[in-house]
């Protein structure tokens, strides 16, 4: 069966364009509409025939062809990437290596000679052996040579890097690429089909990560990064033409790819578009694609064509057990707790240890426990409690650090998650009338501060805020760099800023820029309150003793905000610098807050923004003159800072642990020592002082003992404060 | 006229080095190998390393050919080592002594501290006439420094030295060193979120001041006399006052128990350890709470000396704090400093780095 479709995404940016008065399709005119998905699950037909009837029906080779541009065919550089995140041979979470080893048979039978399989280490390698690319490969079943007797690379994408390949609008930018990968012609991404605790499903995108090179890959693009920025990202620097998923014996199951269950599917899914490969995926698996965060994200930047061919029928695959959404909801909850997710990950993996030992005694004796029950279908209740009990250990430190520690909150990278060039007009003109259309209203607002004045428009905060602080302005504007306010503002924890223009003396006049604050006042993190993002759109000038930005917001990817917008004023003022801050902003309170609906107590209200706005601009300031002295006023721990695997950070306290509770719990069970001494001739035992002292002087017990001892001490010195002190 | 200074990168040493180098006199800095060094980059300096605590190796070199010794070296620390305080104290004080006797260096200020003649009562200051305190029961610093001053007493006497003892009090400002107890006590009230302070007081000087007083000591004083360094006497809550107005953070909210005392700092103990860094503050200091360390320090104004108020001393103090990564950014968030703190700063002309 084939017909051909809107897509569910249609009129969505990028795609729109191309497809417009595109005539109806047939079968068989993949070339017409250009994308194509191919679900192939003929009877009769082994693994390989079926590849190379959906290769076929998704209009591969017309597509190759394409992209030859009347060079030789063998002078076409192609990529494969193949799932390789199984962990026993003939794992169904991997793609089969035949099934690649067949399609590398069938280029070169269409003479597409330079084709080469790709891979790189992922997070597994730090606590299992044989986890680097070759080992693993060749203990999942690649033989190197094709069922034709083609020898054939496996190629480590860690290998010559490319260290500018994203740009800076980029979520990885800063990050490494494969040149290979970069540089090649046409790049396949070979998924698998597989439930995903995390994702629901995990697909081509999900595989499309691993072409990244730094081996903790969990860390740096799954959990410090959204997987969905890091895919669509990946998809802008370096388009993948084609994708394939192997879904001959998929991986079913309520434990995921932690204990993937094969069941006989049949089927190979093949797609010119990766998000389209994926959306078909998902459906044959009976989710709705967006279920998984990564593809649903990716769809923002990437939605589906416009216009394209399914061959081949989209009817669930009988059987299939997905991930229960209590479990996805727990594994989302879980992954708040970073050190303890990732902790419990090799314990919770069910793998073939023979072909990759665990690497720590610790792990490898709890997974030995563990793992195997773990993935009975029956767990998942419990497992779901224990990761909810997880994430909400991961709450509260989050919380916590929020509060009291932020120096220890993690920095986020972001992408800019707008395009500035489609917006129509001059947006940039427009937002400097509008905002200063803003001042006058803010100036008539009253004063609850010698410094701040507020008063509430149309649901929305309009504030002014200003102080002059005794810092001569071309020493306080030479730190503070009026472009860069925005970062310079209290709790700003990561984001994304991209210079759009520039004056002659090469200062930014216009830029676009994505924030991410601590949710503010900070308490609102104790009611599930969410960090302001941002992106705006602003303007910079730069006058004679006088130095202004404006923003305007543009979009809040998590509804964090519908306003905030505003305008900065760094203007001199005698010997000082007069630092003025005139906003407008609406936030979006946390579901509690919104019950309580705080217009019903205005004095309450009142005192709460007085207090938010006082403080957040009042430790504004303060950032302001900690640049002036030099000092680093970022909050936070760098994004990409390494972190050793999980159990070498948990085992010094496990250490500590036992330093601590051993001598407590050896003293509990333990019989008064037998005397050690000399015996005398009349039978007595003569023992010393240091051999009766010596167990307990440096124990626990003693320093608790001296504790309590000092404390009461001080106590009596409180109800004796009419005797001279000691 | 050459000067040996020890413990020369300490809050007191590099004033003094930084005094005598003013002065126009040479300086040989006695320093330990794993001293940092770059609070005195930049002066004409020679250099001899060795290690107090450790041996005599290296003593005789260093005072070879100098004219007077400024012996400012010490483990200062409320909770640390007693052992190790002692051994560089008493034990390091006598290698240096001795080796001062052997290579002809008559003339030693030493710095002891005020707390060797114990702390006031019913409010009326300690004068140098007062007996040295008894060291039981008093922090391992505090002993230490009794002790100190007692063997080199009795080495003046056996060496035939004349020694003459510089003793400060609570001594703030910019170092480039470790933070130290007494600069440690100004970033123990700006981080503390209950803005608590305690019964009692003490003297605050500006290190600055103590160096002077130290030249000055040198100078004019006599040997085998004791001289106090201080500034102002103030209650707790009279400098936590200050501190509070000069960083633009809430003044003083509860006054601490003794016993409470004791907690908040095993809690600090705590957290500092968890965190790796050295504590605020600590139980040891807690049993001083409710103390008078008040001091006056006429003996030393006869000779000239004349510090400036302890206001000041806090201006340059906070000043520098705020700047320093002794502050944490979290801390430094929460400060408003005064006009004063960027008076002092337009005309300051140096800090430590």
């Amino acid at each position: 069966m084939a017909r051909s479709t809107a897509g569910p995404r249609a009129g969505a940016r990028t795609r729109a364009a191309a497809a417009t008065g595109t005539p109806a399709a047939r079968p068989g005119d993949a070339e017409a509409i250009l994308d194509a998905v191919a679900i192939v699950d003929d009877d009769g037909v082994p693994p390989a025939g079926r590849l190379a009837a959906a290769l076929q029906r998704a209009g591969f080779w017309p597509l190759l062809e394409r992209l030859r541009h009347g060079r030789s065919r063998h002078r076409l550089r192609i990529v494969i990437k193949p799932e390789l995140g199984g962990f026993a041979a003939g794992s169904p979470a991997i793609t089969d290596p035949a099934l690649v080893e067949a399609l590398l048979d069938l280029l070169h039978d269409a003479g597409f000679t330079d084709a080469v399989v790709v891979g790189a280490a992922d997070s597994s390698a730090l606590w299992a052996g044989n986890r680097d690319l070759l080992s693993l490969s060749d203990l999942l079943g690649y033989r190197f040579a094709t069922p034709k007797g083609r020898g054939y690379d496996i190629v480590d994408l860690a290998d010559e890097i490319d260290d500018a390949a994203f740009p800076a609008a980029s979520a990885l930018h800063g990050c490494g690429l494969s040149r290979l990968w970069r540089d090649a012609d046409l790049r396949i991404v070979f998924g698998t089909c597989r439930t995903d605790e995390a994702l629901g499903c995990s697909l081509c995108l999900d595989t499309l990560i691993g072409v990244l090179p730094l081996v903790d890959k969990d860390l740096h693009y799954r959990r410090r990064r959204h997987p969905g920025d890091v895919a669509a990202a990946l998809l802008a620097a370096a388009p993948v033409g084609f994708g394939l998923i192997d879904a001959i014996v998929g991986a079913h199951g309520e434990a995921g790819r932690r204990a993937p269950e094969p069941i006989a599917t049949g089927t190979i899914i093949a797609a010119t578009d990766l998000v389209l490969a994926d959306h078909a995926g998902a459906t044959k698996m009976g989710l709705d694609p967006e279920v998984s965060p990564l593809f649903a994200r990716v769809l923002r930047t990437h939605p589906l064509p416009r216009r394209y061919i399914i061959a081949g029928s989209l009817r669930p695959f009988a059987g299939w057990r997905n991930v229960p959404p209590a479990t996805l909801h727990a594994t989302a909850q879980r992954g708040q707790a970073e050190m303890l997710d990732r902790l419990v990950e090799p314990w919770l993996q069910r793998l073939d240890t023979e072909l990759f030992p665990l690497k720590h005694p610790l792990d490898a004796g709890v997974n030995a426990k563990l793992a195997e029950l773990a993935g009975q279908p029956g767990m998942a209740p419990l497992l779901a409690l224990a990761g909810a009990l997880i994430g909400g250990v991961g709450e509260a430190v989050t919380a916590y650090r929020t509060l009291f520690d932020k120096d220890a909150l993690r920095r986020q990278a972001l992408p800019l998650g707008f395009d500035p060039a489609a917006i129509a007009g001059d947006p940039f003109a427009d937002l400097v009338a509008e905002m200063q259309r803003l001042e006058p209203l803010a100036a008539a607002a009253p004063e609850v501060s010698p410094e701040l004045a507020w008063q509430e428009c149309d649901g929305a905060i309009v504030f002014r805020y200003r102080r002059t602080l005794p810092i001569p302005h071309a020493a306080f504007v030479r730190r503070v760099d009026i472009a860069r306010t925005i970062q310079f503002m209290n709790d700003y924890l990561g984001g994304i800023v991209i210079v759009l223009a520039r004056d002659a003396a090469g200062r930014p006049v216009r830029q676009a820029e994505r924030n991410l604050y601590l949710p503010q006042p900070n308490y609102l993190v104790l009611y599930q309150g969410k960090p302001i993002d941002v992106s705006k759109l602003e303007v910079v000038e730069y006058g004679a003793g006088r130095h202004r930005l404006y923003w305007k917001t543009m979009l809040s990817e998590n509804g964090s905000a519908t306003y905030d917008d505003g305008i900065a004023t760094f203007e001199r003022a005698g010997e000082g610098t007069r630092v003025t801050i005139t906003g407008r902003q609406r936030f979006t309170l946390p579901p509690f807050w919104q019950a309580i609906d705080l217009d019903l107590v205005p004095a309450l209200k009142a005192r709460l923004v007085t207090h938010a706005y006082q403080t957040f601009f009042d430790r504004t300031l303060a950032n302001f003159e900690a640049l002036v002295e030099g000092r680093d006023i970022r909050i936070g721990r760098p994004v990409d800072e390494p972190a050793p695997p999980p159990i070498e950070q948990f085992m010094p306290l496990v250490e500590w642990l036992g330093e601590a509770l051993l001598p407590l719990l050896q003293g509990m069970g333990r019989s008064p020592p037998a005397p050690g001494g000399e015996r005398d001739a009349d039978g007595f035992v003569h023992i010393t002082p240091a051999q009766q002292a010596a167990p307990d002087a440096e124990g626990l017990g003693a320093g608790i003992a001296r504790f309590v001892e000092d404390f009461i001490r001080a106590g009596q010195r409180d109800l004796n404060l009419s005797r001279p002190a000691r | 006229m050459r000067a040996l200074v020890t413990g020369a990168t300490g809050l007191i040493g590099a004033q003094i080095v930084r005094a005598l180098v003013a002065d126009g006199i040479e300086v040989r800095c006695l320093v330990r190998p794993s001293s940092r060094l770059a609070a005195l980059d930049g002066l004409p300096l020679q250099w001899a390393v060795a290690d107090l605590a450790d041996a005599d190796a290296g003593l005789d070199d260093a005072c070879a050919g100098c004219d007077i010794v400024f012996h400012t070296a010490a483990q200062f620390a409320y909770g640390g080592s007693d052992a190790a305080m002692m051994q560089v104290a008493v034990a390091g004080s006598e290698r240096l002594l001795r080796a001062c006797a052997r290579t002809g260096v008559r003339r030693i200020v030493l710095t002891s501290s005020s707390v060797v003649f114990g702390h006031a009562r019913d409010g009326v200051p300690v004068t140098e006439d007062a007996p040295l305190a008894a060291s039981a029961d008093e922090p391992g610093y505090v002993a230490a420094k009794i002790a100190q001053h007692r063997r080199a007493q009795a080495l003046a006497e056996l060496l035939d030295l004349d020694i003459r003892y510089a003793c400060p009090t609570m001594a703030i400002g910019p170092t480039g060193s470790s933070l130290g107890p007494s600069n440690a006590m100004l970033v123990a009230y700006l981080a503390d979120p209950f803005r608590s302070t305690y019964p009692g007081g003490c003297n605050l000087v500006a290190a600055r001041d103590v160096a002077a007083g130290h030249l000055l000591i040198a100078a004019a004083g006599r040997a085998g006399e004791s001289y106090l360094l201080g500034a102002q006497n103030l209650t707790w809550r009279q400098i936590h006052g200050m501190i509070a107005e000069l960083a633009g953070v809430a003044p003083p909210q509860v006054e601490l128990t003794h016993a409470a005392a004791f907690l908040a700092a095993a809690a600090e103990e705590l957290r500092a350890k968890l965190a790796g860094r050295t504590a605020l503050s600590t139980r040891e200091q807690a049993g001083m709470v409710g103390r008078h360390y008040w001091y006056s320090h006429a003996r030393a104004a006869a000779l000239g000396y004349a510090p400036v108020p302890a206001r000041a001393a806090l201006v340059e103090a906070i000043s520098w704090l705020a700047a320093s990564p002794h502050v944490s950014r979290e801390t430094r968030a929460c400060m408003r400093l005064a006009e004063d703190i960027y008076r002092f700063r337009a005309t300051a002309t140096e800090m430590p780095a």
